[in-house]
C-alpha cells in the first residue's frame, strides 16, 4: 500500500455486491482522507445507496474489504461501526415519530455516554445527555423547535434534524446519503454551511452523496462518479468537469460552468 | 415397522399434507400479495365443514353438500375481505393480528349459535370400504379419493398460477406489489378473487377432512396454526413452497406421532417413554419449523 | 434550563407518586372493608382481575411498549403457574422459593425462546414465538405425573411465614396488590430510564436505532426476559388463587386473551393492561349470566377498538376531544 493510502480514514477496496444478475457494486475501490469531503455522484440506480449501505454494516458485500482507520471492519456489526466513529445519515429520512425534536437528539448524544443503557438513570435528570442535545439543536439552528414532535417539522427541517442525530454521535467519519434530498433552498443552504463548518472546525472526513451539483462542487475536495456500480472517474472538482467520459455518462448539460 | 405400515403412513402423510396445502395455499398468498396475516383464515375451513355437514343433511347427499359449500364459503370469504379485511392491509401487523382474532371469536360463536358445538358429516356409504392397492395393503377408499381430490386441485392451481394470465399477475403481486400496480394490474379486484379462491379451497379441506377428523367449533385452530408453520417453512408467497412445506409438515406430522413414541420405548424405559413420545410427537412440527427458520429465515422458497 | 422529556415524547409521564399511594391505600382499606362484610369472594374475584392485570401489564412491555408481537407470552404465566404447583404437589409450599423459582424459570425460558425469536422479525416473529408456545403447551399437556391435559391441583397455597395466610382473602388480595403496584412501578422506572428510551426508539424504527450505534438486539431480549419473569410472577398468583392450572393456560388463544385485555385498556401505557383485564373480566362475569355467547361479543368490541380506537380506553379522551373539534391543521409551518 502507497503511502496515500496508509493514512486514509476510509479505504474501500474493490467491493463487489450482486444482487442476482445485477451488479450494484462492481469493483470499487475510493480513499477518504483525513479530513476531506469526498463527493460521490452518479445518476440514480447507479448504487450509491447500496454503496453506503455495505459501509454503514446494513448490507454485506460479497467481496472486497472495507478498511475503517487502519482497520478492517467488514465483520464488524452496524452498530459496532458507530461505536468505531463510523456514522450514516439516510437519504429517506428515518426520524423517530413518537418522539420530539430534542428527544430525538437526545438519544443519539446518550448513544456515547457511558451506561447508555442503563436502566437505573431516568432520563429526567439527564443533564449530561439533554445539555448536549440543546447545544447541537442550537447550533444546526433547530432549538425553537425542540419540544415538538419530530414529524412536525417541515421536510427540510427534517433533513436537518437527520444531519443532526448523526452529528450527535460524535463520529470520526460522516457517510451522508443525499442530505439534501427534498430540502428547500433555505434548509440545503443551512445544510451546506453545517458540513462546511464540519470540515473547517472539526477536520471530519466526509463521504457526500448528493444530486445537487451546486453543493457537490462547493464543498467537496474530491469527487468520484459511479455509473452502475462502477466508478468511472475520480479525482478534484475540476479534473472532474473536464473528464469527458463523466459530461457523457452523467453531467451532459447540467454543469453550468 | 413393517413395508406396509410405512406404506399406510406415507399415504396418510400425503393425504394430510395435501389438505393442509389446499389450507397453506390460499394463506400465503393472501399474505404475499397484501402483506396481511389472517387468523381467521381457519375459520373459513370450519365453516366450509359446518355448512357441508348442514347440506348433506338437507339434500341427503355427502357430494351435494360438498359441492354446494364451497361457493357459499368463497361467497363468505369474499364479503368478509371487501368489507372488514380491506381495512386492515394499511394497517400494522398487530392490528391485523388482533382484527383477525376477533374474527375468529366471532365466527366461532356464530357457528356455534346456529347450528351448535359440532355436527356429523359422514363419508358416504359407497365409499366405506377398504381398497387393496397391494397384495395384503388395504388403505380406506375415503382417504384414496381425498388424496386424489387433493392432487387434482393441486395440479390445477399449478396449472393456473403458472400457466393463465391472471396467475401471471397472482405471481406478480405475491412478489412485488408495488410493481405490479404500477403495471395497471387492479391489484383490490385481484385480490378479492384470490381471497374467494382461498375460501373454496378452505371449504374443500374442511368438507373432506369432515368425516375423518370431526366437525366442530375451534376445528380451524389446531390447522391454523400448521398452515402458518407450512407457510413460515415454505416461504411467504411462494405456492410452490406451500406444497413442499404441506407435505413435509404432512409426512413429519403422520410419521412423527407412530414413529416417535416407538423409537422412544426402545430407547428409554416405559415411564419416560410413555411420557416424553407423544410429546415430542407433537412439537416436532414445531422443531422443525425452527430448524429451517435457523438455517434459512425466509424460508425455503422466498420470494422477497 | 429544563432536562427531560418532551411533554410530547411517547416516553411515560413522571409518575405522580401521592396519587399512587392514595390509590394503593385506598384499595387497601376497600379490601380490608369488604372482608369484614363477610364479602370474601367478591374480594377473591377482584384478586383474579388483578392477577390478570398483571398478566397483561407484562405483555404490554414487550407489545405496547417494546412494539413487539408475541404470541406466546401466557406461555411464561403458565410456566410460572406450573412452577409453584409442581413445587406445592412435591412437597415444598414455601412461598419465597415458589416465587423466586417460578420468576426465574420464566426468566430463563424467556431468555431461550427470546434469543431465537429476536433474530426474526415481522409475521416470522409473530409465528416463532406461537410455536414455541405450542410446544410448551403439547409438553405439559403429556406430563401425565402432574395432571396432563386435566391440569393440576394443589391442595394448599403458597406458605409466606411471617403470619400471612394466603389462605384468607384478605392477606391474599393484599399480596397481589403489593406485587401488582411494586410491578408497576418497577416498570414505570424502566420506561423512564435510558433503556426506556431505546426500546421506544426501536419501536418506531430499529434500523435507525441500530444506525446510532444501539444493539437492538440485546435491549429487545434485555425487555423480553424481563417481560416472562413479571409473567411468571402472575402465573405464580394465579395458581394460588385458583388452586390449579392447567396446559389451557399456555394455549395461543390465551395469549390472544392476554392481547385483548392490552388493546382493550390501551396497549403502549402503564396500566392499560390493568383496566382491560378489569373491564374484560367484568363484562364476561355479566354477560355470561345473560347468555353462553360471551366470545361473540367480546369479538365485535375488539374489532370495534381495532378499527376505531386503536388506543384503547386510554385513548377515549382524545377520541372524545377530537369529535368534539374537528382536528386542527398539522405538519409544516408556512
Amino acid at each position: 500500500m502507497s503511502a496515500a493510502t496508509s493514512n486514509a480514514v476510509l479505504d474501500i477496496r474493490k467491493l463487489v455486491k450482486s444482487f442476482g444478475a445485477l451488479r450494484a457494486t462492481d469493483g470499487v475501490s475510493l480513499q477518504v482522507r483525513p479530513g476531506e469531503i469526498h463527493a460521490l455522484i452518479g445518476p440514480n440506480g447507479a448504487g450509491k445507496t447500496t454503496l453506503v449501505a455495505q459501509l454503514s454494516g446494513q448490507l454485506q458485500p460479497d467481496e472486497g474489504e472495507i478498511v475503517f482507520m487502519g482497520q478492517t471492519i467488514n465483520a464488524v456489526s452496524a452498530h459496532a461501526r458507530v461505536g468505531l466513529g463510523m456514522v450514516r445519515s439516510f437519504q429517506i429520512t428515518r426520524l423517530f415519530k413518537s418522539f420530539s425534536v430534542i428527544d430525538n437528539v437526545a438519544l443519539a448524544v446518550q448513544s456515547c455516554q457511558p451506561q447508555r443503557g442503563s436502566l437505573w438513570r431516568s432520563v429526567a435528570q439527564d443533564s449530561a445527555v439533554y445539555e448536549k442535545a440543546a447545544a447541537l439543536l442550537k447550533e444546526v439552528g433547530l432549538a425553537e423547535r425542540a419540544e415538538e414532535l419530530a414529524p412536525a417539522l417541515s421536510h427540510g427541517e427534517q433533513r436537518v434534524l437527520e444531519l443532526a442525530l448523526a452529528l450527535a454521535t460524535e463520529p470520526k467519519m460522516l457517510l451522508l446519503d443525499e442530505p439534501m434530498a427534498g430540502a428547500g433552498p433555505e434548509e440545503s443552504q443551512r445544510i451546506v454551511e453545517l458540513i462546511e463548518s464540519l470540515r473547517r472546525d472539526k477536520h471530519m472526513a466526509i463521504l457526500l452523496v448528493e444530486h445537487d451539483m451546486d453543493a457537490v462542487f462547493r464543498l467537496a475536495d474530491r469527487i468520484s462518479v459511479l455509473v452502475n456500480g462502477t466508478l468511472i472517474a475520480s479525482g478534484s472538482p475540476e479534473e472532474i468537469r473536464q473528464d469527458a467520459q463523466v459530461r457523457a455518462a452523467y453531467l451532459g448539460d447540467e454543469v453550468s460552468s | 415397522m413393517t413395508w406396509i405400515l410405512f406404506l399406510e403412513q406415507a399415504l396418510n402423510g400425503l393425504q394430510f399434507g395435501l389438505m393442509l396445502f389446499l389450507l397453506a395455499s390460499g394463506l400465503t398468498l393472501v399474505f404475499g400479495i397484501m402483506d396481511m396475516i389472517n387468523l381467521a383464515h381457519g375459520a373459513l375451513y370450519m365453516v366450509g365443514a359446518f355448512l357441508a355437514a348442514w347440506l348433506a343433511q338437507l339434500t341427503q347427499s355427502f357430494v351435494l353438500g360438498v359441492l354446494l359449500a364451497i361457493p357459499l364459503t368463497a361467497v363468505f370469504g369474499m364479503v368478509m375481505e371487501s368489507t372488514l379485511l380491506r381495512t386492515l392491509y394499511a394497517r400494522d401487523h398487530m392490528s391485523q393480528v388482533l382484527a383477525t382474532f376477533a374474527l375468529i371469536l366471532i365466527i366461532n360463536e356464530a357457528v356455534r349459535m346456529i347450528w351448535g358445538t359440532d355436527m356429523p358429516l359422514a363419508a358416504p356409504a359407497a365409499l366405506s370400504g377398504p381398497v387393496e392397492l397391494l397384495p395384503g395393503l388395504f388403505y380406506p377408499s375415503y382417504r384414496l379419493v381425498i388424496i386424489g381430490v387433493g392432487l387434482v386441485l393441486a395440479g390445477l392451481l399449478y396449472l393456473a398460477v403458472t400457466r393463465t394470465r391472471v396467475g401471471a399477475w397472482v405471481r406478480a403481486g405475491a412478489s412485488n406489489r408495488e410493481m405490479a400496480m404500477a403495471m395497471g394490474i387492479n391489484i383490490q379486484w385481484l385480490f378479492t378473487l384470490v381471497f374467494g379462491l382461498g375460501a373454496a379451497l378452505c371449504a374443500v379441506a374442511g368438507a373432506l377432512l369432515g368425516p375423518l377428523l370431526a366437525v366442530q367449533v375451534g376445528m380451524g385452530e389446531s390447522v391454523l396454526i400448521l398452515a402458518f408453520v407450512v407457510i413460515v417453512i415454505g416461504g411467504i408467497g411462494s405456492i410452490w413452497g406451500a406444497f413442499v412445506g404441506s407435505l413435509l409438515v404432512g409426512f413429519v406430522d403422520t410419521f412423527g406421532r407412530t414413529l416417535m413414541p416407538a423409537l422412544f420405548r426402545e430407547i428409554f424405559p416405559p415411564q419416560v417413554a410413555s411420557a416424553a413420545g407423544p410429546a415430542v410427537a407433537s412439537i416436532l412440527v414445531y422443531l422443525l419449523m425452527a430448524v429451517v427458520l435457523f438455517l434459512r429465515p425466509q424460508g425455503l422458497f422466498a420470494r422477497r | 434550563m429544563k432536562f427531560g422529556p418532551s411533554a410530547a415524547s411517547a416516553i411515560p409521564k413522571p409518575a405522580s407518586w401521592p396519587v399512587w399511594l392514595l390509590l394503593s391505600v385506598a384499595a387497601a382499606v376497600i379490601g380490608y372493608w369488604m372482608h369484614s362484610q363477610g364479602l370474601g369472594y367478591y374480594l377473591s374475584m377482584i384478586s383474579r382481575m388483578m392477577i390478570y392485570g398483571l398478566a397483561a401489564c407484562s405483555l404490554n412491555l414487550i407489545l405496547g411498549y417494546g412494539g413487539l408481537v408475541s404470541f406466546g407470552h401466557a406461555a411464561f404465566v403458565g410456566v410460572g403457574a406450573y412452577t409453584v404447583g409442581i413445587l406445592i404437589t412435591e412437597g415444598q409450599p414455601n412461598g419465597w422459593l415458589g416465587f423466586g423459582l417460578a420468576m426465574a424459570v420464566s426468566a430463563l425460558l424467556a431468555l431461550i425462546i427470546g434469543a431465537i425469536s429476536l433474530r426474526t422479525k415481522g409475521v416470522y416473529f409473530i409465528m416463532i414465538t406461537l410455536a414455541f408456545a405450542q410446544m410448551l403447551f403439547y409438553l405439559v399437556n403429556s406430563v401425565k405425573a402432574y395432571g396432563g391435559d386435566e391440569g393440576l391441583n394443589i391442595k394448599m397455597r403458597s406458605d409466606f411465614g411471617l403470619g400471612i395466610m394466603l389462605k384468607n382473602d384478605l392477606h391474599f388480595f393484599l399480596l397481589v396488590l403489593l406485587l401488582l403496584v411494586a410491578s408497576l412501578a418497577f416498570m414505570h422506572m424502566l420506561m423512564r430510564s435510558r433503556m426506556g428510551r431505546i426500546v421506544l426508539a426501536q419501536r418506531d424504527d430499529d434500523i435507525r436505532t441500530e444506525a446510532l450505534g444501539y444493539p437492538v438486539y440485546r435491549y429487545q431480549l434485555a425487555l423480553f426476559v424481563i417481560a416472562g419473569a413479571i409473567g411468571g410472577l402472575a402465573g405464580a398468583l394465579l395458581v394460588n388463587q385458583q388452586n390449579y392450572v392447567s396446559p389451557n393456560l399456555m394455549h395461543w388463544t390465551q395469549s390472544g386473551v392476554l392481547m385483548i385485555m392490552v388493546i382493550l385498556g390501551g396497549v403502549g401505557t402503564l396500566a392499560g393492561g390493568l383496566w382491560g383485564a378489569l373491564l374484560m373480566l367484568t363484562l364476561e362475569d355479566l354477560i355470561a349470566e345473560m347468555t353462553p355467547h360471551f366470545n361473540f361479543y367480546v369479538g365485535w368490541v375488539l374489532l370495534a377498538v381495532v378499527l376505531l380506537a386503536p388506543k384503547g380506553l386510554s385513548g377515549l379522551p382524545d377520541l372524545w376531544r377530537r369529535w368534539r373539534e374537528p382536528a386542527p391543521k398539522t405538519g409544516g409551518k408556512a
